[in-house]
């Protein structure tokens, strides 16, 4: 049972970890459409109408073309928020994946050699 | 495919079945607990050579006067913490590797999600083939076969009290309409292969067709749980829709392409 358990985790068990960690920042890559953000940073987040007391107005160029870099810019800013939002977690995942990986290569070494050590003083 | 081919696969997850035999309730409460146990080893740990190594910085806690006599009893017995967290850290990853085991095995035969392994069978078809009791009794009697028999509205003592000598033939391929062995193609190749088996169904109003298509439905809902339980699967990470979605393609820079706004117009 210990030496097919050691087996799997070495052999299966690590293999499982790389592939989870692919998938979970595969899934943060999704989740804030940083692919999505980056193709469409700087479209228009709203579409704000200019308008006078009584009526919509179209025909003032420079009032529309004011509006639609304000748009763009906010648009520009928050989608640059999330986009750091997604990379800032993608960072986090790529972190404790790579603690929980040393640690799972390496404790079960160590428990070996501890109880070694264990045995060899209590002796 | 037959029976020898079988249990060749089958034997893989023996180690499987032997973490199964401790419910998983008490399996969930080890690993808690020695999450909890790590998690104190590792706060008295940081707690003790930090007062030791940074003293300034806990300087506060090192005042409260319980923690003083804690502090006094853990700085004597240093060692023995690190020695703890390393203990219980350890204890915890290799308990923690036996559930990840036990599930690695459980899920290997999802059809959906290892379609490139086409020889293999699934953890229920391990559990029949290593039971004690004869394949007949095991199958029927299997806690996912309930299933079947509550859509077939039929009870497992209406044949195993009958049959429950019978075996399936040593090559059951020409009875599989599959190469992966899974609950259902063995309800199917005992149900081609044994003759009497199929007529006392019909007697008990189970018709062919109906048995075939519930062996299918029984698969699938197993199948659909398995994938279910695994949320860390694509499958399962990728129905959470990008929150983002909506903000590039529902806003109005798109939709004005398709569509006038609606607005008041007195004319």
């Amino acid at each position: 049972m210990l030496f097919s358990y050691f087996f799997w985790h070495y052999r299966y068990g690590l293999l499982g970890l790389f592939s989870i960690t692919g998938e979970f920042v595969r899934f943060i890559f999704n989740l804030f459409s940083i692919n999505l953000f980056i193709r469409t940073l700087f479209l228009p987040i709203f579409s704000a109408q200019i308008t006078l007391k009584d009526r919509v107005v179209d025909e003032d160029i420079v009032a529309v073309l004011v509006t639609k870099v304000v748009m763009r810019i906010i648009g520009a800013l928050l989608r640059t928020l999330f986009i750091f939002l997604g990379f800032a977690s993608i960072a986090v995942v790529l972190i404790g994946m790579l603690i929980t990986i040393t640690l799972w290569v390496l404790l079960p070494v160590l428990l070996v050699i501890m109880g070694y050590f264990l045995v060899r003083f209590s002796v | 495919m037959n029976k020898d081919n079988i249990l060749q696969q089958v034997i893989l997850y023996k180690q499987a079945l032997a973490i199964a035999t401790v419910p998983q309730w008490i399996r969930s409460g080890i690993l808690l607990l020695l999450c909890i146990f790590f998690g104190i080893a590792l706060g008295v740990s940081v707690f003790v050579y930090g007062a030791l190594y940074f003293p300034h910085y806990f300087s506060t806690l090192t005042a409260v006067p319980f923690l003083q006599e804690f502090f006094i009893v853990a700085k004597n017995n240093s060692m023995l913490t690190v020695y703890g967290v390393f203990c219980f850290a350890t204890l915890y990853i290799l308990f923690a590797g036996l559930e990840a085991m036990f599930h690695f095995y459980y899920l290997k035969g999802v059809k959906r999600v290892f379609q490139k392994e086409i020889d293999s069978c699934t953890y229920e078809v391990s559990e029949i083939f290593l039971s004690n009791s004869s394949f007949f009794e095991a199958i029927v009697l299997h806690r996912e076969s309930a299933f079947l028999w509550r859509r077939l509205m039929i009870t497992p003592q209406d044949v195993v009290p009958l049959f429950s000598h019978i075996d399936i033939p040593y090559d059951i391929s020409q009875y599989m309409d599959t190469d992966r062995v899974t609950l259902g193609v063995l309800f199917r190749a005992l149900y081609s292969s044994n003759e009497a088996f199929s007529k006392h169904l019909f007697t008990l109003g189970v018709q062919k067709d109906s048995f075939i298509r519930a062996t299918f439905w029984m698969d699938r809902m197993i199948e659909n749980r398995k994938i279910h339980s695994a949320w860390w699967w694509r499958e399962n990470l990728s129905k959470t829709r990008g929150f983002a979605k909506t903000l590039s393609y529902g806003m109005t820079q798109y939709l004005s392409h398709f569509a006038e706004e609606m607005v008041y117009d007195p004319k």
